[in-house]
């Protein structure tokens, strides 16, 4: 009896054993789909990688950059690539993102599609400069309670070439319960004149992985991986405009400050309105900076404002929402140009209520992510 | 009833860091599906369907997102929404992205405060998920109908 039972609980273990055997070698040939041939821009560029691998991450690693805010995750919709042939049918996480246009025209996010196959491609040429910086954190200040400023110094004789208002992908480290590297998207708040250094000013997103690293876990002297500059949010200054119109709230300060000094750094004629905006006292950063500058360059106005106040907080600046206070100052379009950095309420809100005055999608400006 | 591997996959993206820090589930070791049966069920007991809960929370997010950090009164609640750059994806992997947006909402009456993401009225309007039991996040389904003074007859 006791010998039956053995062999039948043998059997049913090897029985077992063989079954995990079949199933992962299996895997290994259904999931491998060797190696694929990326042809990019009609043969100028010819790639061999290995399949599996979404097409961002593929590319990444042949060190050609796709602009992506949110780290892979099919919720920023930048990283449409043309695919030519080889993509596969449409995936539901990318229909959201794609215009009739745009899919007419074999457009994908290369965070969603996976190479399984050879591909080719259309990459527009000017994403070829993006590059890869290994950085070190040199200085990191606390601006206000969850937002952090934080400068990182290139590589000797590295240096970066950039447009005030464009961004990086900032490489997380794997920290406490983060196995993995994740990347996002931050605006650079450093002035194109600076090539030796990036500074990055980061809020702290609840629950934020790649912000709760940079406030919970870097320090000065650590190592961080950059890759940029990315985007389209930049000066245009097109015919005839004379005055800048500069909305932002948070740590929507960034590009603004890259802006507003590139702006002073060159000279430039450009009458420029600041509108920055907090909650409370404790939100709002840079007051002071941006006062003296004022002061000491004429045709820059700085508006703070707080909309959420309250008596007794030392406050003397201007009340209510940045789209209320901006309205105060603005009252048409006429040679201006609009630039919004902030959250997505902000920026409806604050289209919205340029539009009122006359600005249109041709001289509002900001990033979609 | 047996995990599929469908639901695997989404309970890979409920893990912690993968698309929040702390993730959706807490300690919670039960089936994804069994955490949505057991909260649907305390709901039917109240006569208050997930919908009806979404719609409410959407209502006071609204009006919250329309005062730009100010904070407003909306049918009788204290209200104010707080939001960051950027989206959030959806661990149910349906396309959806969400504001970062955190609404903070106050009962006067009884100083209880209850704050949620955009994040988690789309989980739980489309998914009926209000988060795993031990889930810093999780929203109990019976808390936010009383904070809510929601009833059959007002839903």
């Amino acid at each position: 009896m006791l010998v039956q039972i053995l062999q039948t609980t043998g059997s049913v273990a090897l029985i077992s054993v063989a079954l995990a055997i079949i199933i992962s070698v299996a895997e290994k040939f259904l999931n491998n789909y060797g190696v694929c041939k990326l042809d990019i821009n009609d043969g100028e560029k010819v790639l061999e990688v290995d399949g599996g691998s979404s097409l961002l991450s593929s590319l990444a690693a042949q060190k050609i950059f796709i602009p992506s805010a949110c780290g892979g995750k099919a919720t920023c919709g930048l990283c449409k690539v043309q695919v030519l042939e080889g993509a596969g049918p449409l995936l539901p996480t990318e229909e959201p993102y794609l215009t009739t246009s745009e899919r007419e025209n074999h457009y994908r996010l290369a965070c969603q599609l996976k190479v399984k196959n050879d591909l080719v491609l259309h990459i527009p040429p000017e994403l070829f400069n993006i590059r890869e910086y290994i950085t070190e954190v040199v200085d990191i200040q606390e601006l206000t309670y969850d937002i952090k400023f934080i400068r990182m110094k290139l590589a000797e004789g590295d240096e970066i070439t950039f447009k005030a208002g464009q961004f990086v992908q900032f490489y997380t480290k794997p920290y406490g319960k983060i196995k993995e590297e994740v990347f996002r998207a931050y605006s650079i708040a450093s002035p194109p004149k600076e090539k030796h250094y990036i500074d990055l000013i980061i809020r702290r997103v609840p629950d934020g992985i790649a912000t709760g690293y940079a406030h919970d876990a870097l320090k000065v002297g650590d190592e961080v991986r950059l890759s940029g500059p990315y985007g389209d949010f930049y000066r245009r200054g097109g015919e005839g405009i004379h005055t800048l119109v500069l909305m932002a709230g948070g740590s929507g300060m960034a590009p603004m400050v890259s802006l507003i000094e590139d702006i002073v750094d060159k000279g430039l004629d450009y009458e420029i309105y600041f509108f920055f905006g907090a909650v409370t006292i404790r939100d709002i950063f840079y007051v002071e900076r941006f006062q003296e500058l004022a002061r000491t360059y004429p045709k820059f106005h700085f508006v703070p404002a707080l909309s959420g106040g309250s008596e007794g907080d030392g406050w003397e600046g201007e009340k209510g929402t940045v789209v209320d206070v901006m309205l105060r100052h603005t009252q048409n379009a006429d040679g201006k140009e609009a630039y919004l950095c902030g959250g997505p309420g902000m920026l409806a809100a604050s289209i919205k209520a340029l539009k009122s005055v006359g600005f249109t999608d041709k001289t509002i400006f900001f990033d979609k992510f | 009833m047996k995990e599929n591997p469908g639901e695997q996959n989404k309970k890979r993206d409920m893990e912690p860091g993968r698309l929040v820090l702390d993730g959706f589930l807490g300690d919670d070791k039960r089936q994804l599906h069994e955490i949505i049966e057991e909260d649907r069920a305390r709901l039917d007991v109240m006569g208050v369907s997930a919908a009806a809960l979404a719609k409410a929370m959407r209502t006071l997010t609204r009006e919250g997102m329309r005062a730009l950090g100010q904070t407003v009164r909306v049918e009788g609640f204290d209200v104010s929404s707080e939001e960051f750059r950027g989206w959030l994806g959806c661990p149910f992997k349906d396309a959806h992205r969400a504001a970062k947006r955190i609404t903070t909402v106050t009962d006067p009456a009884s100083g209880q405060t209850m704050a949620w993401s955009d994040l988690h009225i789309h989980l739980i309007e489309d998914h009926g998920f209000f988060q795993g039991a031990g889930s810093a996040h999780r929203l109990d389904p019976e808390d936010l109908v009383k904070f809510l003074k929601l009833t059959p007859e007002t839903t």
